[in-house]
């Protein structure tokens, strides 16, 4: 391929993926850091040009995965979806309100998706909110669909469990989903 | 297949980012990033885009090294309650037509924070506290800039450190970080759709928290607090803002209190419930010119979340500066100098308004008269040794 060619097929792959990666490191991150994410992601979309498979956006997904994973600020993001989600004074969100925000149970969700771990909580996230079915799911997460189809299904009893746990003491600012009982 | 199970659509719903909801705004820097990696040059990485720095300086540091000892005054006698108080101040506010100097696109406000978070597993909650000093640039566009400097995290007790240290010493975010937003990205309280009636300013407020965020009272009461830490806020609006706040039950005079800043000012709070212990929100504003000071969050028991005595200042928000601006790069000129001011004693006794009926803080140290120190750790939450509550403040006593 010549660099003409090379520079024209990224430029197409960037403009058909760019947002939906974005989206994918703003559902994960802070605007900041999903830039840094996104640039990142690209960077390396770039240097491994060839490596790309015909589907592109679940190997994109991928490594937007493994770059917010080695980033140190995305403790930050983790710690805030664990913890009280409501309570907190300080310089808190200066984003938009997002649709959660409006919805009690789109708070009470997230609060228990949350409380879940990473392996969990992706494979529910690429579902949910990429979209995506489980063979796509499962190549962004590196395992075989069937493994993929087990670890969702367990994700979404453990999901419904935590929901069904922060029931019991919601709303948040009564009772956070990482207290001690 | 996925699309039809229930749950999934539930936590569908729930998408903070939903499909196809990133405009046109991203554009121009999308475009720089193509645009970078295809020349060769690569993306600007972490060290252009968020510079990190160590801190050198301490968040106290930023407030000046004045020591003083202050009692404040009440003019035309002491209110009894919270209400009369808060009712009083929004007369102030709505005499108070200080000019707001220029108008510019840019709402800017700097604030000085230390906020807590709480994570871990059942059992093994631990909490941890950072000092943010953060400026915010927001136009009406939903454009603007964020710059945050973090201070140093600390723990409030050793409990909270062993477990942070059991749940794998996770990394906390240091240095700066200094963003440029593009359009319809960052959230823009437009403040003049508000109604300045107090009842319908009520109902207003009651819907936007019901919809999220602590629940109830406490949550208007946050609110409202948010809201006044705007400096812009038009008069009207202030003075029913502070209307609103007389009307909420449950509110309760604190008295004359510095804020975390070192500020004199005077508080109300309000008791609630967080995760099985009583906290208290406090407000902290001057009575004299009707400025939101700060807001505060005090334990009042022991929790399962936090490892800290009772009377521990958990979090805090202090508003510094609010206010329009020309340019993203730069505060409102000239600066606000902060206010720092010297007043007469006064018996204390006559302030301490009703308490609520729920918990009682069981330090009761909590209504003491005040006497007030502005020193070089001025911002600092001391551990368990709040400002509020403090005969004195031992200035050695000072970290950083």
């Amino acid at each position: 391929m010549s660099t003409g060619d090379r520079d024209a097929a990224f430029e197409m792959l960037f403009r058909s993926t760019h947002e939906r990666i974005l989206a994918y490191a703003l559902r994960r991150t802070d605007p900041g850091e999903a830039e840094d994410v996104v640039a990142e992601t690209f960077a390396t979309a770039w240097r491994r040009f060839d490596a790309i498979p015909p589907d592109p956006l679940p190997w994109l997904y991928g490594v937007a995965r493994r770059t917010l994973a080695n980033s140190r600020r995305s403790w930050r993001r983790r710690a805030q979806l664990a913890s009280r989600l409501a309570a907190e004074l300080g310089p808190s969100s200066h984003l938009e309100p997002d649709p959660a925000e409006q919805l009690g149970d789109a708070v009470l969700m997230r609060a228990a998706l949350g409380a879940l771990k990473e392996p969990d909580r992706e494979a529910l996230m690429l579902v949910a909110w990429e979209g995506l079915d489980n063979q796509r799911a499962s190549v962004v997460l590196g395992v075989s669909p069937e493994a993929f189809a087990v670890r969702l299904h367990r994700a979404r009893r453990r999901l419904q469990a935590e929901i069904d746990r922060l029931m019991r003491t919601w709303p948040p600012g009564e009772r956070a989903p990482s207290e001690e009982r | 297949m996925n699309e039809s199970d229930p749950l999934i659509r539930r936590l569908a719903d729930a998408n903070p980012v939903p499909q196809g909801d990133i405009d046109g705004a991203r554009r121009p820097s999308a475009e720089r990033l193509l645009a970078e990696i295809t020349s060769g040059r690569g993306p600007r990485r972490a060290a252009g885009r968020h510079a990190r720095v160590r801190l050198l300086v301490t968040v106290g540091l930023v407030f000046a090294a004045v020591v003083a000892v202050a009692i404040i005054r009440v003019g035309g006698g002491a209110p009894a309650t919270a209400a009369e108080l808060l009712t009083r101040t929004a007369a102030v506010a709505e005499d108070h037509r200080e000019s707001s100097g220029r108008l510019g696109p840019y709402v800017y406000a700097k604030t000085v924070s230390d906020q807590l978070t709480t994570s871990g597993e059942d059992g093994q909650a631990w909490s941890v506290v950072q000092p943010i000093v953060e400026e915010t640039w927001i136009a009406a566009d939903g454009s603007g800039r964020i710059r945050s400097v973090y201070g140093e995290p600390r723990f409030l007790g050793p409990r909270d450190q062993v477990r942070w240290q059991a749940s794998g010493a996770p990394e906390f975010p240091s240095g700066t970080s200094d963003d440029a937003f593009p359009a319809g990205v960052l959230r823009y309280e437009d403040l003049e759709s508000l109604p300045t009636d107090p009842d319908e300013l009520l109902s207003v407020l009651r819907e936007q928290v019901a919809s999220g965020g602590l629940p109830g009272d406490v949550g208007v009461f946050r609110r409202i607090g948010q809201l006044l830490g705007r400096g812009d806020a038009p008069p009207e609006l202030r003075a029913s803002l502070y209307r609103a706040a007389s009307r909420l039950p449950g509110i309760e005079l604190v008295g004359p209190v510095t804020d975390p800043t070192g500020r004199l000012g005077v508080g109300v709070g309000m008791t609630y419930d967080e995760t099985g212990a009583a906290v208290r929100l406090v407000m902290i504003f001057d009575q004299e010119t009707s400025a939101l000071l700060a807001q505060e969050r005090i334990l009042l028991e022991p929790s399962s979340w936090v490892d800290a005595e009772p009377g521990t200042l958990l979090s805090f928000v202090a508003y510094l500066e609010s206010g329009r601006t020309d340019s993203i790069d730069s505060p409102p000129t000239p600066t606000t100098p902060s206010r720092v001011r010297l007043v007469q004693p006064l018996n204390m006794g006559s302030l301490n308004g009703p308490r609520s009926r729920g918990r009682q803080p069981r330090d009761s140290r909590l209504h003491r008269p005040v006497v007030l120190a502005l020193g070089p750790c001025g911002g600092r939450a001391r551990n368990g040794a709040p400002v509020i509550g403090e005969a004195r403040v031992d200035i050695r006593g000072c970290r950083g």
